[in-house]
């Protein structure tokens, strides 16, 4: 028990520093204009443990996306996307649910589940974030064809390095 | 009872997250008109501490570019200076001589990649040689004042005398009280230097400017070499002794420049042909 914890502070923790000082970096720039945000912390979010209850998935969250915000001096922004792919979490969880149903003491990480379930997961999860960070970050003078570029660059490249790091890292729970 | 209880445990979750929303859109409006300063403020002394040192440490990885980017700039802005023209005016009787400025001194850019300043005599290798167009003779100058002369060169490298030297002699004015000498080092303090053969009628004080001479085709005038930091009239001479405070930190130096003199071959032609 305490080994889940423990797992998941440092995973908070590593993420986290991951995402403000390594990802933050990288500019990659859309073809439209604008920057493609990659975000990788949201992983934290995705491989808590499935029994986990839904108000502190959601305080997690939220404490997540405020410290990413601080950094990006986005205000709320993340926090808000994080919150929401919290709440969504569990709904997600319900519709894919493998046919074998989840184990309440095995992580959600391919080594548990499998690849194919886990890249799907992840999509379903980071294009979501994605999506509402966008139309949050938007908020009254975007189009929706530009929310929606940005979206799926946005979504894509974080899918991308979130494979490679649970790829290196390959973690059980 | 029991099953209202229930819903509201159900339901927990949502006005949970309508409550956390409702904070998020909270900030979002009331801080991102003027994002960076408010929210900073209101963020804690470590988010920005980390922040400024992600920062300097950009800054030093860029600090190549910068640097070299600012040496360009210099060399552009001493090639306008007054001093690196050849003044090409000539007043002949009635006629106007359209006034016209020759480029008299172009500047190459190397940095320091050998130096002492320990020695008897010093020598400082430079990054740069014949093929970036050095010549021996030619002068070298920091941003702070007169490094040195360039001695010998290879195709990538040459090899410049510093001031720090025995034979150095180079001639240097004080500008504002008008009088030339021969500044020499006599190996001991890297800081100072001497400026010898000064007649002691002239008026020297403390803190004054030490420049070099328009008498000199190896640097431009006015080039900075130190402040005067003492004085005295040794016994038996009739000339001052003057201890100058180099104005190079000549242990540090990193970027120098090299000092063409574009006509100093026609100078030397003309001087070597005087003494045949």
């Amino acid at each position: 028990m305490s080994n889940i914890i423990s797992i998941n502070v440092v995973r908070f923790i590593g993420l986290l520093l991951l995402q403000v000082l390594i990802i933050k970096q990288i500019k990659l720039g859309l073809i439209s204009g604008g920057i493609i945000q990659i975000d990788v912390y949201p992983l934290f979010i995705l491989l808590l443990p499935f029994k986990i209850t839904r108000e502190f998935l959601l305080l997690l969250g939220f404490l997540i996306g405020i410290l990413v915000d601080y950094f990006y001096n986005s205000a709320g922004l993340h926090a808000s996307a994080t919150v929401f792919l919290a709440f969504a979490r569990p709904y997600i969880l319900n519709i894919l649910e493998p046919s074998a149903g989840y184990d309440n003491n095995k992580g959600l990480t391919p080594a548990r589940i499998k690849w194919a379930w886990f890249v799907q997961y992840t999509a379903f999860c980071l294009f979501l974030h994605a999506l509402w960070f966008h139309l949050v970050d938007a908020f009254n003078f975007a189009l929706l064809g530009t929310i929606l570029v940005k979206t799926l660059s946005s979504g894509t490249f974080s899918l991308i390095f979130i494979v490679i790091i649970v790829a290196i890292f390959n973690p059980k729970d | 009872m029991n099953s209202l209880l229930r819903l509201l445990t159900r339901l927990g979750s949502v006005f949970l997250f309508l409550l956390l929303e409702g904070v998020c859109f909270y900030f979002i409006i009331n801080y991102n008109q003027e994002q960076g300063q408010l929210f900073l403020k209101s963020s804690n002394q470590v988010v920005g501490s980390i922040q400024s040192r992600i920062k300097r440490i950009q800054n030093y990885a860029k600090l190549r570019q910068d640097n070299q980017d600012l040496v360009e700039e210099i060399i552009e802005l001493r090639q306008r200076l007054g001093n690196a023209y050849y003044d090409n005016t000539a007043s002949i009787d009635t006629a106007l001589a359209d006034s016209s400025a020759l480029p008299l001194f172009t500047f190459i850019d190397a940095e320091v990649v050998n130096n002492s300043v320990s020695l008897k005599n010093n020598f400082l290798t430079l990054n740069k040689g014949s093929e970036h167009g050095l010549r021996p003779h030619m002068g070298v100058i920091s941003n702070d004042g007169v490094v040195g002369v360039v001695r010998e060169v290879s195709a990538h490298y040459s090899v410049v005398m510093s001031v720090l030297h025995s034979k150095t002699r180079i001639t240097a004015e004080v500008v504002s009280k008008g009088y030339f000498g021969a500044l020499v080092w006599e190996n001991q303090d890297p800081r100072f230097m001497f400026l010898e053969d000064v007649p002691k009628h002239h008026f020297v004080e403390l803190g004054d400017t030490v420049q070099t001479s328009r008498f000199s085709h190896i640097f431009p005038e006015g080039i900075p070499i130190g402040t005067v930091s003492d004085f005295s009239i040794p016994e038996g001479t009739s000339d001052f002794r003057i201890k100058v405070r180099l104005s190079t930190a000549m242990g540090r130096i990193r970027q120098v420049l090299i000092v063409n003199n574009l006509m100093s071959q026609e100078i030397d032609e003309l001087e070597a042909s005087v003494n045949e």
